[in-house]
């Protein structure tokens, strides 16, 4: 038996510029499957799986992206994740841990100290945060490859996060030194409204500095020996983000004028005032929660037209050789995107809850109602159990699917425009860092 | 496994450049003959070498293969015939054994853990109780102060000489037959919440609620010898070594940030102790009693008065704490009280009562039973612990 005829967008394309077709499988459905069984394994493993886990959904994901027939291949692994995660886990959280307890027993009670030294570690995180969202980035480049040729990120995770943390630090330190200014020089009565003014023309800057960590992050890019370049200029991206700007803070000034109506509606402001401390009771404490929820969903939803026209931005001004990428992203499209992968995965925690407290209603182990903490008596470990893994099945499923949408939106909006001569592009010359993503890990950012 | 005669169209990429060149593939015997249609590359990959970017399955539509024999290179077959021709010939590519091979050291792990918790819960052994008893002593007194900070925030302790003197009386009778060479020292403080506490350090808080309540000095013995219980148990550093272990646990699998345990006083505060450590702290006090000569009725006459006020309290509505105090206190009360906190059961109340009696002589005398009752006619903040022993 003879199977002789390629299949097409498979032709001979030897020795000469070869036009790049960008496509990505529409197999959702084997995900599905996959998220169960990521799920069980995750639950059986006391969470240790979910490094294997995750890389067997981008082993997928990969493998869905096709650039002219051929797939992307994901060569990481599982342990290499894990390896990393372990040794950022003992550099960095046991200490910040044990510096937490030590803080707490050599200051008893003292609650001063524990909010500075939380306060220190998260500037550590702020500070740490562009380094690492490097690494990983790099990580999964060096892990990525097409016709056998690697992906690298050549430049240093130090300058890039360095560059993270001051274009958003130094706008941030001004308004701060100018309310303390105001506030110490003038009168103290306009420090707060400096700060909130300040803060939110301290967020003009977003657009110039997510364009700069573009330019950073895309020129230091490689395929195999090929460099990507980067031409974009913030200038263009203004005019869509006064929209986005003015619409979340007028979100947030809405947001904020109804938690207050609320608050003095149902009698919490007057204790306040009188100069008591009152504990907020579970009605207040869940409608301020849904209010800022649905602002949070409002915010990402007015600016999606802004963030769909920057994700266009970007790829409009990426190059590589004389070829050129365009991405088609809409508003309204990846307004629907967010808002659908938001409902599926709310809806796998709430099927999850359902089937858990089904379960524990059916064992008959519902647990005695106690005020809220109160030390439990005897914490049965059955129906937390019980309760854990339909959520944890649930949710591995319906983030698994969320990540697949994401995926597939941006791939099969993406184009690269021109002609790339692919057999002049050679291997790269690193292998790639040796162990997985560490850091980001810790902090949880990456979303593939 | 019979030799498939057939060979397949596939794209090679010899990890050097992006060119690829078209080839054909063929299933050997032993492994995968690849030929380049220009004839420049001729490869064997024996079949145990193999690697794949993706599990094979029935519904595999192409498969990207590479070599542990031919780093770098790799061979993209499209079509759906080649992997399913491909997957008995190298089953450690298909789904079922890429995943057990992953899960398989996890699975045993938590395996071998689970049948380790179920060994040591058999034999009795506490390893969190031998952590505790690692603790120095300054460390366990650091910890009991911050829960004490934690919660009895601002308020009040009660310094009434005359009452504190009883006080002292009354802890040294019981202490001195502890035989763990170790002084407790009680705080009460103004508070009107109906507990007591053993916090690490050897140190017992106990509430004006609790001391108003009381009808007889030997039931504040019997809660005393019962606190005393769970702290010569460790019973207080056992739970916070949980807690951390708890939460560091929590922290590994959730890849969180450190942030839980910062917050002290929360673990703190949520501390409680199992039947078991309830039941073990009773069995103490029933010595210390014992030993110093008390009678241990005291002990089940406030078990009892709390099994039957239990039902009543949980039905009150009512303010009971009286005065002026907030919705807040109450509220607080009702999640911090002895009451709700620690339910006795009637079993438990009932062992005290029927346990052996002996001779003994009231925990105070009627003049100093007075004199405790009104320990709170004073009170003094709260003092940071150094002035504290200061004082002593």
């Amino acid at each position: 038996m003879q199977d002789n005829t390629g299949p097409a967008g498979l032709g001979q394309e030897l020795g000469q510029a070869d036009r790049i077709d960008i496509t990505f499988d529409n197999r959702g459905d084997r995900l599905i499957g996959l998220g169960l069984v990521n799920g069980v394994l995750k639950v059986l493993s006391l969470g240790f799986y979910s490094f294997w886990a995750k890389t067997e959904v981008r082993r997928r994901l990969w493998s869905f992206t096709r650039i002219n027939g051929e797939p992307l291949e994901y060569t990481g692994t599982g342990k290499e994740l894990f390896l990393g995660f372990i040794i950022v886990f003992f550099a960095f959280v046991v200490p910040l841990m044990l510096g937490g307890l030590a803080i707490a027993l050599l200051f008893p009670g003292n609650r001063g100290a524990l909010a500075i030294y939380q306060l220190a570690a998260y500037g550590l995180f702020f500070f740490l945060l562009g380094n690492a969202l490097y690494r990983a980035q790099r990580y999964r480049l060096s892990r990525t490859r097409w016709r056998s040729i690697r992906g690298w990120l050549a430049g240093s995770p130090a300058r890039y996060g360095w560059t993270y943390f001051w274009t958003l630090g130094l706008p941030f330190l001004l308004v701060a030194l100018l309310t303390a200014f105001v506030g110490w020089v003038v009168t103290p009565a306009l420090a707060g409204p400096v700060a909130i003014l300040g803060l939110i023309a301290a967020l003009w800057v977003l657009p110039w500095r997510s364009n700069m960590l573009q330019r950073r992050i895309t020129n230091d890019m490689r395929f195999g020996d090929r460099p990507l370049s980067y031409s974009g200029r913030s200038g263009p991206l203004y005019k869509r983000y006064f929209f986005a700007w003015m619409g979340s803070a007028l979100l947030v000034v809405a947001a904020g004028v109804a938690t207050l109506l609320f608050m003095n509606k149902s009698g919490y402001l007057e204790s306040v005032a009188a100069g008591e401390r009152p504990i907020p009771t579970l009605t207040q404490v869940a409608a301020v929660i849904l209010i800022w929820i649905v602002t949070i969903i409002a915010m990402g939803l007015v600016t999606a037209w802004y963030r769909a026209m920057q994700y266009n931005h970007f790829a409009t001004h990426t190059h590589l050789e004389g070829a050129t990428f365009r991405l088609n992203a809409s508003g309204k499209s990846l307004m629907w995107l967010m808002l659908s992968n938001w409902l599926i995965s709310m809806l796998g925690v709430v099927f999850g809850l359902a089937v858990g407290g089904a379960l524990v209603y059916a064992a008959g182990l519902t647990p005695q109602p106690s005020a809220p903490g109160a030390p439990p008596s005897e914490p049965g470990i059955i129906p937390v159990l019980l309760i854990m893994l339909p959520i944890v099945l649930a949710t591995t499923v319906a983030t698994t699917f969320a990540q697949f949408r994401s995926a597939r939106y941006f791939l099969s909006r993406l184009k690269l425009d021109g002609p790339v001569d692919l057999a002049a592009i050679q291997q790269s010359a690193s292998s790639g860092p040796r162990l997985g993503e560490g850091l980001a890990q810790v902090f949880d950012l990456d979303a593939f | 496994m019979h030799s498939d005669a057939a060979s397949h169209y596939a794209r090679l990429s010899d990890g050097k450049s992006a060119a690829a060149r078209d080839c054909r593939v063929r299933l050997d015997l032993s492994g995968l003959e690849i030929v380049s249609d220009d004839g420049a590359v001729r490869m064997r990959w024996p079949y145990e070498s193999l690697r794949a970017n993706e599990p094979l399955r029935p519904q595999s539509i192409d498969v990207l293969l590479s070599s542990t024999d031919a780093p770098g290179v790799t061979v993209f077959v499209p079509g759906t015939q080649f992997p399913n021709a491909l997957a008995p010939r190298a089953p450690q590519l298909t789904r079922h054994a890429e995943r057990w091979r992953h899960a398989k050291p996890w699975v045993i792990g938590a395996a071998v853990l689970a049948g380790l918790a179920v060994l040591i819960h058999t034999a009795g052994w506490t390893p969190l109780r031998t952590i505790a008893n690692l603790l120095p002593q300054s460390w366990r007194e650091r910890l009991g102060d911050a829960a004490i900070e934690s919660m009895a925030e601002n308020r009040q302790r009660c310094v009434n000489p005359v009452g504190a003197a009883a006080l002292d009386q009354l802890t040294q009778r019981l202490s001195s037959v502890s035989g763990t060479g170790q002084d407790f020292k009680v705080l009460i403080v103004d508070w009107d919440l109906f507990n007591a506490f053993a916090v690490p350090g050897n140190k017992i808080i106990m509430t004006k609620g609790l001391i108003e309540k009381a009808d007889s000095p030997d039931e504040v013995a019997g809660v005393l010898a019962h606190e005393m219980g769970h702290g010569i148990a460790l019973h207080p550093e056992t739970g916070i070594i949980r807690a951390i272990g708890m939460s560091a646990a929590v922290e590994l699998m959730m890849g969180g940030s450190g942030g839980t345990l910062a917050n002290l006083g929360l673990i703190l505060a949520q501390l409680g102790y199992t039947r078991a450590a309830e039941r073990e702290a009773d069995d103490q006090a029933l010595v210390l009693l014992r030993k110093s000569g008390i009678s241990q009725q005291g002990l089940a006459n406030f078990f009892r008065r709390v099994l039957s006020e239990e039902g009543k309290y949980a039905n009150d509505d009512q303010n009971t704490n009286g005065g002026k105090s907030q919705e807040k206190d109450d509220r607080l009360a009702r999640t911090l009280d002895m009451f709700s906190t620690h339910p006795p059961t009637e079993e438990r109340a009932e062992r005290i009562r029927m346990s052996a009696s002996y001779p003994s002589t009231p925990a105070l005398s009627a003049e100093d039973w007075r004199a405790f009752k009104a320990i709170c006619a004073t009170t003094a903040p709260l003092t940071p612990p150094a002035e504290d022993e200061a004082k002593r």
